[in-house]
């Protein structure tokens, strides 16, 4: 891939730069370098649109992966520049992580709201955003939802009553076992019988 | 704003005018129904003498609205859980998942798909058998 | 203002007839004119992204087409190729021709959809009742094919569900047929409407660069003069075998967009007949897939994207190892269109509008929620 080469890692030396058989490009960065890469890559290369910023919770790894994709209509490439945030709250109650990132609103105006949306379902802690409030959620008390650790069948269960009439539910695996029990006995029942006779 | 005098514009709308002598395309609908086609994904069936009862429906339905409850009667003497299953319609999709991973092709969807009632307990759904049917057919 | 030279703040929508979903405008109004305008959403949140990490994946393919109530079917599409993508399964050719057929009917239902609102936002409600009865015909079909109307549950992993019925790309070419004939009947109470183009044109403005630098797609960013589509820069399924013009215009107003979306839909007739012509009589249409408890995927992540009739979706998809997706995201057009082009676009404009405006960029609630 020429793109790769040409461009991305004479703009970018030093970074880890990888190409998956897609056809993505990813540039892995610390935290500190985003607003630098991002505006680099509005300005000198082109990339004109911030598509979406992506976040995965690796919670066995203990970071939330953050993907800001950005496409670029010059060049019909696609770059993902990905960062790995420490995923731990903080102690004070404010249900927020420790470390933060950069918000890109000034660059992109719509990451106003991926990343209101990443601070609200994620408990990202952004600085320099200027309309950080409930975006989905009304009066939510509990951790993020969108965290792993947010278990969501539980919330259902201590939140809603279900509907009574179905508890004559019977379980599959034990009501098979009982029949091939059942069947079982009367089979040596019935070789018995015929023993006696 | 400069705008011009569009006098077609303005009249050509009226065409539509003509829509007042033709045909309806609606139907008198209690006296007139649709005709849902064939693979139409309505309410459930259950041929009982074909069922196994081995649960998979009840396995794969995410919204947990399948139930394997005891029949009064066990129609198919190879069912090895002697269990059938339930729907309830409060909770169904209507995706269909059920019937495809049926392995006997016992849970088939019918045409039906109109169900009126009161009482929110009804749509706690009994799959209507069609083993019986047959039987009378032939 | 009021009496007392204060701004008026009203609240256009969620229960507004003139508003597209379950979405308000906070506005404050000077007068008629808007001074200051801001997107709410939460009234429809679902959780789809969570529940899709619980599920398995024949589970969640149930549940992806609810993303958008519109437009089902790019949402599935992109669900089943994202899955193909990280599992490495190959789709037979006549699902790809399929699909690209379904991704295309759909188009055409979600434009009459369009045209219903669009008339419906402007009080010309002969609008509204013919596109639904129009946008009927193809639910007929869609009926025949999927036996769903509207959330069809037919692209899944692996290719499509059933096969075509009998005589099903006849009743479609017949429908075509009945399409052509109707579009002059549109143009005539629609589109060359004087009293449309009066509110339309000029209305709505969005210029080139911003358009771009809020990453706006389809075609308010074609009525933008760029000549941009999925389907030609990034082509899927059997999109690269078929000849179709991508419609530009350079006005990037109300009227412009919409004669954008009339001219696409006349594309998307084009499209159908070729498929028609080029559909193969037989062959597999899915690959069997495993039992949805030992069906799982290998460790990756992969972004896919498709163009509905309203522009780009997306979906950013991680998997680790296990039966279950770790992360689906989803970014449809409208996450762009109403939360942060919209508020700047109505903004000195006049409140009667804003209804227009809305439906024009084709803001779509349940997407920007999930």
């Amino acid at each position: 891939m020429s793109f790769i080469n040409d461009k991305l890692i004479p703009t970018f030396p030093g970074y880890n730069i990888t190409t998956d058989d897609q056809g993505i490009h990813k540039i892995n960065i610390e935290i500190d370098n985003l607003i630098t890469i991002a505006s680099r890559l509005h300005n000198e290369l082109n990339f004109e649109s911030l598509q979406t910023i992506s976040c995965a919770d690796w919670i066995e790894d203990g970071y939330l992966q953050l993907n800001y994709i950005f496409y670029s209509y010059e060049f019909n490439q696609t770059v993902f520049v990905s960062l790995n945030l420490p995923r731990e709250l903080k102690d004070d109650g404010s249900k927020r992580t420790i470390s933060t990132i950069p918000s890109l609103q000034n660059i992109w105006p719509q990451a106003n709201h991926f990343e209101r949306e990443l601070w609200e379902m994620f408990g990202v802690s952004v600085t320099g955003h200027n309309s950080l409030k409930e975006f989905f959620l009304e009066d939510w008390q509990q951790i993020p939802p969108m965290r792993r650790d947010f278990d969501t069948l539980d919330f259902v269960n201590n939140s809603f009553e279900f509907r009574p009439g179905r508890e004559d539910a019977m379980d599959v695996a034990t009501e098979r076992k009982r029949v091939r029990e059942a069947k079982a006995s009367e089979v040596t029942k019935g070789a018995d019988v015929n023993e006696q006779k | 704003m400069n705008w011009k005098l569009d006098i077609k514009g303005i009249l050509e709308p009226f065409t539509a005018l003509k829509y007042l002598f033709k045909q309806p395309a609606t139907l008198l609908y209690p006296f007139e129904k649709r005709k849902t086609t064939e693979n139409y994904r309505g309410f459930h069936r259950n041929d009982q003498s074909k069922c196994i009862g081995c649960g998979l429906c009840e396995d794969i339905c995410m919204n947990d609205a399948i139930d394997m409850i005891k029949p009064e009667i066990v129609k198919n003497a190879k069912n090895s859980s002697e269990l059938i299953p339930r729907v309830d319609f409060g909770r169904c999709c209507w995706c269909s998942l059920c019937t495809d991973v049926c392995p006997t092709k016992s849970l088939t969807l019918s045409n039906e798909y109109s169900m009126v009632s009161t009482d929110p307990n009804s749509f706690l759904y009994n799959i209507p058998d069609t083993s019986k049917k047959e039987k009378q057919n032939g | 203002m009021n009496k007392n030279n204060q701004l008026v703040k009203i609240f256009h929508g969620p229960q507004h007839p003139g508003i597209t979903g379950n979405m308000s405008v906070e506005i404050d109004l000077d007068g008629e004119t808007i001074v200051n305008a801001e997107t709410h959403v939460g009234y429809l949140h679902r959780g789809f992204e969570k529940l899709v990490e619980r599920r398995t994946i024949p589970q969640a393919f149930t549940i992806v087409c609810r993303i958008c109530v519109p437009e089902p079917d790019p949402n599935e599409e992109n669900f089943a190729r994202g899955i193909e993508n990280l599992a490495g399964i190959e789709v037979p050719v006549k699902a790809k021709w399929i699909r690209t057929m379904v991704l295309e009917m759909q188009r055409m239902t979600s434009q009459f959809l369009w045209m219903a609102g669009q008339g419906g936002s402007l009080g010309l409600y002969i609008n509204p009742q013919w596109a639904v009865a129009d946008r009927d015909l193809m639910l007929d079909l869609y009926e025949e094919l999927t036996g769903a109307r509207v959330y069809h549950m037919y692209i899944y992993p692996g290719g499509v569900r059933n096969d075509l019925p009998l005589g099903f790309l006849y009743k479609l070419g017949r429908l075509l047929d009945y399409y052509e004939t109707r579009l002059p009947e549109y143009d005539r109470i629609f589109f060359n409407n004087a009293v449309f183009k009066k509110r339309a044109v000029g209305a709505g403005y969005v210029s080139p660069e911003t358009a771009l630098k809020h990453g706006v797609v389809g075609p308010v960013l074609r009525a933008a003069g760029f000549k941009k589509d999925v389907r030609r820069y990034a082509p899927y399924e059997m999109y690269e075998n078929l000849e179709f013009d991508i419609p530009v215009a350079t006005e990037s107003d109300v009227y412009a967009r919409a004669l954008i979306r009339r001219e696409e839909f006349k594309q998307s007739i084009r499209i159908l007949r070729q498929i028609i012509k080029m559909m193969p009589k037989d062959g597999p249409v899915n690959v069997k897939l495993k039992n949805h408890r030992q069906f799982t995927i290998p460790k990756g992540e992969t972004w896919v994207r498709t163009e509905s009739s309203r522009g780009e979706f997306s979906y950013y998809m991680a998997s680790d190892g296990s039966e279950k997706l770790r992360r689906m995201q989803v970014k449809g057009p409208s996450m762009v269109h109403a939360m942060s082009l919209l508020p700047e676009v109505i903004k000195g404009g006049q409140l009667a509008d804003v209804a227009m405006i809305m439906n024009s960029l084709g803001t779509c609630p349940p997407e920007i929620e999930r």
